[in-house]
């Protein structure tokens, strides 16, 4: 739908055929996907259905059986060594007690543009600052990550992608274990970014947010069951389709 | 007086190397065990130095420098344990456990089957008080190595411990890193079994990391404090064991086992006893 308006860039992300298997269980099995620039893309699916594992092939730890991705239209092992992906992960994923301040984490998204030894330069230090002041955290700099609420852990992550000045950002379940205020700031600070041209991916069961924080909606069950906008994607239909009630699943 | 006290052991050439000796290997240990315990490899450790012990007795008889065999054997268990891990469908702990019992075995086949000088009681349970110069010159060298590079690539390894995902997300590579700390891991083994032996290389690879993480809050913070409180209990488990005439290595682990206790009970991250008092106070306003 978006072809139109934006021929010239590249997609953020293009998925072409994607298989992964892990052993014997297939995970995900010939997903095509193209994501552009400067939009929020929510990926809907139930457990199991690959969302993960999408993520994973696309940051490059997990290893594809068959198919092709390209991120800004090159090889996404460049995108990455370029600092243009960034990756919000699922809460469980963290380890809380991890002994890093909320400071610390940031500065992470600054590690790819720094030399061998990641010496932090005065640019390094303004990007965090500037940073945890966007996501409304900069008196929490200090604080050791664990001491923060659910929602304001979850926007030391999305700093660190403002940070690491990436143009694609993954997140994983944002929201969570997140209460409904975090949810509405952490949806405002997406919007932002997408308007400033960054291209956003965003796993999420919470459907009641959809509408406000997607362009585009992709309905995941181990391929690609649909891929429109969330009107479209809403209809009981459809999210009968992708999360299993009355239809067959392979 | 106590300057007497101090100085009376370092007159014997022997207590200075044993000192020297366990410094060098504590401080090695002591950085490298600030990342285990994050990242939850302190069973690595444990497998690793007793998987050296056949490189031990191989290298003795064929007349290497001990850190050749050590560290080859170290490394190959490291290869072992991740092989069986990704071929089968064995859990990681069961996996170390066959891998690192079964190299442990193979030692003692070969040290019982070789009529030689290697005394199993030193290589089990270390013998600082014996080393030559040329095992002095190996652990010196080997400790400064392996402490260098940690410290030079502290923040990407912290980054490994803490979040995998972003660093794959920038373009790091896991694997490298991964195999770079098991591989100075092999390397602090090697450094360290000649100060306390086999068995207690592995209480110098986890007590003075876990003894940070009760002290403080911030990782380079905890990789200091882990370096203090093992030169600390360094110098008083040799000397404890000049003046108590018992086992160097074993007085070296028991003092680190004390500041273990030591910030169990008061250290500011929630010592026992810290809390308590805390709890008391607050009813007390």
């Amino acid at each position: 739908m978006s072809e139109t308006r934006m021929p010239a860039a590249a997609p953020a992300i293009e998925v072409r055929g994607l298989a992964v298997r892990y052993d014997e269980v297939v995970a995900l099995d010939g997903v095509d996907l193209t994501l552009h620039p400067g939009r929020v893309t929510g990926l809907l699916g139930m457990n199991g259905s690959g969302k993960s594992t999408l993520f994973g092939a696309l940051m490059g730890s997990v290893k594809p059986v068959a198919g092709s991705i390209r991120l800004f239209g090159g090889q996404p092992a460049r995108a990455r060594r370029e600092n243009r992906v960034s990756y919000v992960p699922q809460s469980e994923a963290v380890d809380w007690d991890f002994p890093v301040s909320v400071a610390d984490v940031v500065m992470m998204g600054r590690y790819g543009r720094q030399g061998f030894t990641r010496r932090v330069r005065s640019a390094d230090r303004a990007a965090v600052e500037q940073a945890l002041e966007r996501v409304g955290l900069s008196e929490f700099a200090g604080r050791q990550i664990g001491e923060l609420s659910g929602g304001q852990r979850k926007r030391v992550f999305v700093a660190r992608g403002i940070a690491q000045e990436a143009g694609l950002m993954l997140l994983d379940e944002p929201f969570a274990g997140v209460d409904k205020g975090s949810e509405r700031t952490i949806i405002t600070l997406l919007r932002e970014l997408a308007g400033e041209g960054c291209g956003i991916l965003v796993s999420t069961h919470d459907l009641a947010g959809v509408p406000e924080l997607c362009d585009e909606v992709v309905l995941l069950q181990k391929r690609v069951l649909f891929q429109g906008t969330p009107a479209e994607a809403l209809a009981p239909e459809r999210l009968a389709l992708a999360f299993g009630l009355g239809v067959e699943l392979p | 007086m106590i300057i007497d006290w101090l100085i009376e052991p370092l007159r014997f050439d022997f207590m200075t190397r044993a000192l020297l000796v366990t410094l060098v290997a504590g401080v090695t240990c002591a950085l490298l065990s600030t990342w285990l315990v994050h990242i939850g490899w302190s069973l690595m450790g444990d497998a690793v130095s007793h998987a050296v012990l056949p490189g031990v007795a191989v290298s003795y008889l064929l007349g290497w420098p001990f850190a050749v065999g050590a560290f080859l054997f170290g490394v190959g268990a490291v290869a072992l344990i991740g092989g069986v891990r990704a071929t089968t469908k064995i859990k990681s702990d069961a996996a170390i456990g066959v891998v690192f019992t079964s190299l442990f075995a193979l030692g003692l086949v070969i040290i019982s089957a070789t009529p030689s000088q290697t005394d199993l009681g030193h290589i089990l349970f270390g013998n600082v008080l014996g080393v030559s110069d040329a095992d002095i010159v190996q652990v010196v060298v080997i400790g400064a190595v392996a402490s260098a590079i940690l410290l030079l690539k502290r923040r990407d390894l912290t980054l490994l411990a803490f979040d995998r995902s972003h660093a794959n997300a920038i373009g790091l590579n896991t694997r490298m890193l991964s195999a770079l700390l098991l591989g100075l891991l092999a390397l602090t083994v090697v450094v360290a079994l000649q100060a306390v032996g086999i068995i207690l290389v592995v209480a110098m690879l986890i007590t003075p990391g876990a003894t940070a993480s009760l002290l403080t809050k911030r990782f380079d913070r905890m990789l200091a404090l882990a370096v203090l409180v093992t030169v600390a209990a360094s110098v008083v488990g040799v000397y404890a064991s000049f003046y108590l005439d018992v086992s160097t290595g074993g007085a070296v682990v028991l003092s680190q086992a004390l500041a273990f206790v030591l910030a169990y009970l008061f250290g500011a991250r929630g010592g026992v006893v810290t809390l308590a008092l805390r709890r008391r106070r607050a009813v007390a306003a």
